[in-house]
């Protein structure tokens, strides 16, 4: 699956999973999905209930097994869940 | 440690693994304990209790909320040091952070013995995810799925 269809996948799913009152194309790729940074701004502000419900809805989109740990950096962004979803499923094949 | 399950728990080995005390802990016994995956918990269910004054003066029913509280402890038990040591008890998740599509069915009343079963599904950080199943004389009165956290 290419990167790019990666995205988008993850944006629907988003959207879908977590009752977004936006559209996936609204969902920027490089800005920060949970609590931002002082003064970064721009970001989904998500929380850590929806940390889990992004996990259980990676694995049931991609159809790959998250393992328990801390993703803080690999949840950073919809570039870097792209890129963590990318390497999972190149894993598994 | 190396304890895998156990057959049944009573109430000093539960007070020695979760932190709530009186009038708060509502489990009386443990059956069927496989730590960190599985377990029974049971409640007796009496009119002596003070709710009861309240929910309601002519109708007493055990409160939905205190069915989802049975099951947080159940799994917090099943997530307890298998050795009910002190120091165990920091593991114990202490906080209810989602209820899941949770469903009551019929109501409970005294003298009924609630049976909540509880299955660890995952856990992803501080969080836990735990299915529960109550049922009173083989009969289901609630069953859905929650998060806990650390």
């Amino acid at each position: 699956m290419e990167k790019e269809e990666i995205k988008q996948k993850l944006k629907e799913m988003l959207v879908e999973r977590l009752q977004l009152k936006i559209s996936p194309s609204q969902i920027a790729d490089d800005k920060p999905l949970f609590h931002p940074p002082e003064g970064s701004g721009g970001g989904l502000d998500l929380d850590s209930v929806e940390a889990l419900e992004l996990v259980v809805g990676i694995e049931a989109t991609f159809g790959v097994t998250v393992a328990a740990g801390d993703y803080k950096n690999e949840f950073y962004s919809i570039e870097t869940v792209a890129d963590f979803v990318d390497n999972l499923m190149k894993a598994s094949l | 440690m190396g304890i895998l399950s156990v057959h049944s728990l009573g109430t000093s080995d539960i007070l020695a693994r979760i932190p709530h005390r009186h009038p708060m802990v509502l489990i009386d016994r443990m059956e069927e304990v496989r730590w960190g995956v599985s377990g029974k918990g049971v409640k007796c269910v009496t009119y002596s209790e003070g709710f009861f004054q309240g929910h309601f003066p002519d109708e007493p029913i055990f409160p939905g909320v205190l069915i989802v509280e049975c099951m947080a402890q159940t799994a917090a038990i099943v997530l307890s040091d298998p050795d009910g040591t002190h120091s165990g008890r920091g593991r114990i998740p202490r906080y209810l952070a989602k209820i899941n599509s949770l469903k009551f069915l019929r109501p409970v009343r005294p003298g009924d013995q609630l049976e909540i079963e509880v299955a660890i599904r995952r856990r992803l950080g501080s969080m836990v995810v735990v299915g529960a199943l109550a049922r009173v004389c083989g009969e289901e009165a609630a069953s859905g799925e929650l998060v806990l956290a650390g």
